[in-house]
């Protein structure tokens, strides 16, 4: 648990996969629950690779050192929600659990999976 | 524009030319059906027109005239932003219906490449491989070496394939690899449920190349 985003409740300013409802979704079936009717593999890939590579202190360094490059698109918004994206990465509970808690911050698991940036084969 | 202004090396225009074109075969490749291919299609077929890319009848390869690609790039770029603008249908249409079809030759040429996988999308419990994946992503050296990229998939993919998937899979090994490839008949399901042009362009390719 990051004691820095452990007790935040994540608001339109904060972050900008939040959504209001989100907290008021049922949860019946876990694999439908977490991604969704229709899930997108593209993220969930990016989310459970990324988790698993995170484990690796060389990969890791590898991501956060592309994540910052001044060439990659998405470094302002990686560093708007570094911290709650190093603890999703760096989360080892089920997915379940995870998109749980996540919940009980205003946001979840799919929602921060999209925000895991890619990874730029050019200069990765 | 970022080469005037100095932003880019003025030495590093043909390498940015030759790329763009490889990248154009790449995506043509899944044929002009698909919205990004056709716009691809309609751009080769404007440059070839400019004789910007030239064909060389007695190989079938295909060149670059480095000094006609900056004018015909911003041609180009004026004809596509004049009918963006102006909102003008049927020039629009007219364009499309000029330089939306794929050249014979072009098709031809195309065709030698089946063989050629354009990407190839793995599910692995392994660490070592997964990160031996992340060296071949698109965009790569990897990819710019041998034409095709890695694209890892999540193993919850799976279930879009019938259970009985494994038993119509080929198995092999290599070393301490070992590769499981579902049939293409399984495949193809979860395309045919998506059902997106570009997903019957490749489902006709595979008939034509009798994998269905």
């Amino acid at each position: 648990m990051n004691l820095g985003t452990e007790r935040r409740r994540l608001g339109q300013e904060r972050s900008v996969c939040y959504n209001a409802s989100v907290n008021g979704t049922v949860i019946a079936d876990s694999g439908v629950s977490v991604w969704g009717p229709y899930p997108n593999y593209d993220d969930v890939a990016r989310f459970e690779y990324g988790r698993r590579m995170w484990r690796l202190p060389d990969m890791r360094a590898r991501f956060l050192r592309h994540w910052t490059d001044e060439r990659h698109p998405y470094r302002e918004r990686f560093l708007r929600q570094r911290e709650l994206i190093e603890e999703v990465l760096g989360s080892s509970e089920t997915e379940e659990a995870l998109d749980r808690r996540l919940r009980e911050q205003g946001t979840s698991l799919r929602c921060m999976a999209r925000e895991i940036p890619p990874v730029f084969g050019s200069f990765f | 524009m970022l080469v005037d202004h100095g932003v880019l090396p003025k030495g590093s225009l043909p390498g940015y030319y030759a790329s763009y074109l490889a990248g154009n075969f790449r995506t043509l490749r899944f044929g002009a059906a698909e919205a990004h291919g056709q716009a691809e299609m309609m751009e080769f077929n404007y440059f070839v027109e400019r004789g910007a890319i030239t064909r060389d009848a007695r190989t079938g390869r295909y060149a670059i005239d480095f000094a006609k690609m900056p004018g015909a790039v911003a041609s180009l770029a004026r004809e596509l932003l004049e009918i963006e603008a102006t909102g003008n249908r049927a020039r629009a249409e007219a364009w499309f219906n000029k330089y939306g079809t794929m050249p014979a030759d072009l098709k031809a040429a195309l065709d030698k490449t089946t063989s050629v996988p354009v990407d190839v999308d793995p599910i692995t419990e392994s660490e070592e491989v997964a990160r031996l994946c992340y060296a071949a992503l698109i965009g790569s050296e990897f990819e710019q070496r041998h034409g095709w990229h890695v694209n890892l998939m999540p193993e919850s993919v799976l279930k879009e394939f019938p259970s009985d998937w494994k038993s119509r899979a080929d198995t092999k090994e290599y070393g301490r690899l070992k590769v499981v490839v579902p049939s293409a008949a399984d495949l193809f399901i979860p395309k045919r449920k998506r059902n997106e042009p570009r997903d019957r362009a490749q489902e006709t390719w595979a008939r034509t190349v009798g994998l269905l």
